[in-house]
């Protein structure tokens, strides 16, 4: 092999040596057919091998399906096994881990995003409460909030902060008698969602009942005193998923004009329009709703309030990142262009040799050229897959209501509205004198 | 061909005794005291915890209040209540106040009441401590479960962030009520700070 083409060949090799192939596992897209879609699912997961590389995502899609179907508990152990595999990708502090974010690592071993890490406890937390396991809810409360902890201090990321977590947790405290770490939940909720209205009784209550120094700043900022709680009442906490996060779709790089412009006078104007990379973008989701209130039995309506807005911290997160991945995309680009240049003179000079001067010599030199390069961008391509892996079934955003409501059984309507209408649920809750029961809806269109 | 052997020997040895760094170090705390040393967040940790527990006990121990009420020949009985948590996290602070008991008791001149039977008293009596002070109740139901002093406090945390600095101040205050006149017997206060880089 001449030395042009060895070159050539050993930046094929460079390039595809740096990934693996990407593996799209997903059985389906999210849709209607929760029970449909999970019976797919466990088909697939069946298939695989107990260490896998998609099967921690598979996990997450499970469990949403199966809070989707309200099998609580089941959902909560699935988030946990998906929790203990799930791995954390963050090339913002590791900048060397850019790669297994923009194409498929080495492994293939899907690795989610620290959000990703905290909404798995998170969410297994609220699965413990819907299934009415305090201990448990406990637990994973408490391990929510030290991931939350672990990204927010030892990677100084606030956006890490969850109120969705906190406003679980502190119930699972609150419903356990332990009123000071229900308090400091409901605090730190209360911050983080700017203010959550349902949190100002339990607030005035708790401060109250510890001696906190926070009550006469509560009493100031609500302008009003806690309302005594009824004793032959209980509560009602509504947590509502509505719509679907972000997902990855495939941005493309393609050769830039200047650079076909000077590679070769023959033979690079006839390289234009090809693909030079792809890299995952980040599509968001269309929602039909957006709004969702609990309407009670006595007609009075009570708004649910934004406990997470999964959508925003995905996208800020990515417009975070979005500069690191494009520095890398970049160098890499430097490289497959470098790759396709060389193939295509190297084979064009060769063809030179090969052929005599004239229209037909002409011809055959820049087809061999092309078709050289064609060939080789074609494999490049082929190589540089990128990972669209994502939480599919991830809802856009967390919706959260809390009222009180006299003991006795209930049929609650869950009504959510938006762009695609209006739709109403109806849920039977048995509400027992100072406890507190949870309902959930998911409504993922 | 025979002179690179002891080269290969050599790099052989030199990657098998490289092996047994490539694996996770574990160490004992009983073999290794200084594994609990360094600080490694800005939480409120087990360190800090025997600091202020250790300092607390030392200055209840010298102060005047316990001279006076020790030197009677009944031992003084007294309760614990709580240590109420102001900062923004979770910590455990009935263990702060249950090391402060565990010494005290050891000096067998102060009996503490149990909290159990603290508790159970309180629910027969269908109040909270916290609620009986309030209730300006206290003399009649101190002397109904059984104690004359109880210990509470506060701790309280100050964060501060600047320019990729995290420092937070840790404040506990520790005090002895007599519960008959409510008046505070003794007080004491004791700070810790942390910062991360």
């Amino acid at each position: 092999m001449s030395r042009p083409w060895a070159a050539a060949f050993g930046c094929c090799l460079l390039v595809a040596g740096c990934v693996g192939a990407a593996r799209f596992s997903l059985p389906a897209d999210p849709g209607k057919d929760p029970a449909g879609e999970l019976a797919l699912l466990d088909a697939h997961i069946g298939k695989l091998a107990p260490d896998h590389s998609d099967l921690p995502l598979l996990r997450l899609e499970r469990a949403s399906l199966l809070m989707q179907m309200a099998r609580y508990a089941e959902a909560a152990e699935t988030l946990r096994s998906a929790d203990d595999q799930l791995e954390v990708l963050d090339f913002t502090v590791n900048r060397a881990e850019v790669g297994d974010y923009l194409f498929t690592g080495a492994s293939g071993f899907y690795r989610g995003s620290p959000h990703e890490k905290i909404l798995a406890s998170t969410l297994a937390t609220w699965c413990w409460l819907l299934a009415g396991d305090r201990d448990k809810a406990r637990i994973e409360g408490r391990r929510a909030l030290s991931h939350q902890d672990y990204w927010i201090d030892a990677r100084r990321k606030e956006a890490y902060r969850n109120a969705l977590a906190r406003l679980a947790s502190g119930l699972a405290f609150e419903e356990d008698g332990k009123w000071n770490d229900a308090y400091i939940d409901y605090k730190s909720a209360f911050e983080i969602g700017e203010g959550i209205p349902f949190l100002q009784d339990p607030l005035l209550r708790l401060a109250g009942r510890l001696g906190h120094s926070d009550l006469a700043k509560w009493r100031r900022r609500f302008g009003r005193e806690a309302v005594p709680a009824d004793p032959a009442a209980g509560e009602v906490v509504v947590l509502a998923a509505l719509g679907r996060a972000p997902v990855k779709t495939v941005e493309e790089v393609e050769l830039p004009g200047w650079f076909l412009q000077n590679l070769h006078p023959e033979v690079g104007p006839h390289l234009g329009g090809w693909r030079l990379a792809k890299y995952p973008g980040l599509q968001p989701r269309a929602s039909a709703f957006d709004r969702a209130e609990a309407v009670l039995p006595d007609g009075r309506r009570i708004p649910a309030v934004l406990a997470m807005d999964v959508e925003g911290q995905v996208l800020a997160r990515y417009r975070e990142e979005r500069p690191e991945m494009l520095a890398k995309l970049f160098s890499r680009l430097v490289v497959r262009a470098g790759t396709v240049g060389l193939v295509t003179v190297t084979a064009y000079k060769e063809a030179r040799k090969r052929t005599e001067e004239g229209p037909l010599g002409n011809f055959l030199r820049q087809n061999a050229a092309l078709v050289a390069g064609t060939i080789t961008n074609a494999i490049l391509d082929a190589i540089d897959t990128p990972d669209l892996r994502c939480w599919r079934h991830l809802p856009k955003a967390y919706l959260a209501a809390r009222f009180p409501l006299p003991s006795g059984e209930h049929r609650l309507v869950i009504e959510v509205s938006g762009a695609g209408g209006r739709r109403s649920m109806e849920r039977a809750v048995a509400v027992e004198a100072g406890k507190i029961r949870y309902v959930y809806v998911a409504v993922p269109e | 061909m025979n002179g690179d052997k002891p080269i290969c020997v050599a790099a052989l040895l030199l990657f098998l005794g490289a092996l047994p760094g490539c694996g996770a170090s574990v160490v004992r705390g009983s073999d290794s005291p200084k594994i609990n040393d360094p600080a490694l967040s800005v939480r409120f940790d087990q360190r800090d915890v025997n600091q202020i527990v250790g300092k607390m006990v030392d200055e209840l121990l010298a102060s005047a209040f316990f001279a006076e009420v020790t030197e009677g020949p009944e031992k003084p009985r007294i309760a614990i209540d709580e240590l109420v948590n102001e900062t923004d996290q979770h910590l455990n602070t009935e263990e702060v106040l249950t090391l402060i008991q565990g010494k005290v008791v050891n000096t067998r001149k102060m009996t503490f009441v149990d909290k159990a039977a603290r508790e159970k008293a309180e629910r027969e009596l269908g109040m909270q401590l916290r609620d009986v002070v309030a209730a300006g109740t206290a003399a009649q139901v101190g002397r109904q479960l059984g104690f004359r002093y109880f210990l509470t406090g506060k701790i309280w945390s100050v964060t501060e962030r600047l320019k990729g600095v995290k420092r937070v101040q840790y404040r506990v205050i520790l005090k002895v009520l007599d519960i008959e006149s409510l008046a505070i017997e003794w007080q004491a206060e004791e700070s810790v700070t942390k910062q991360m880089q």
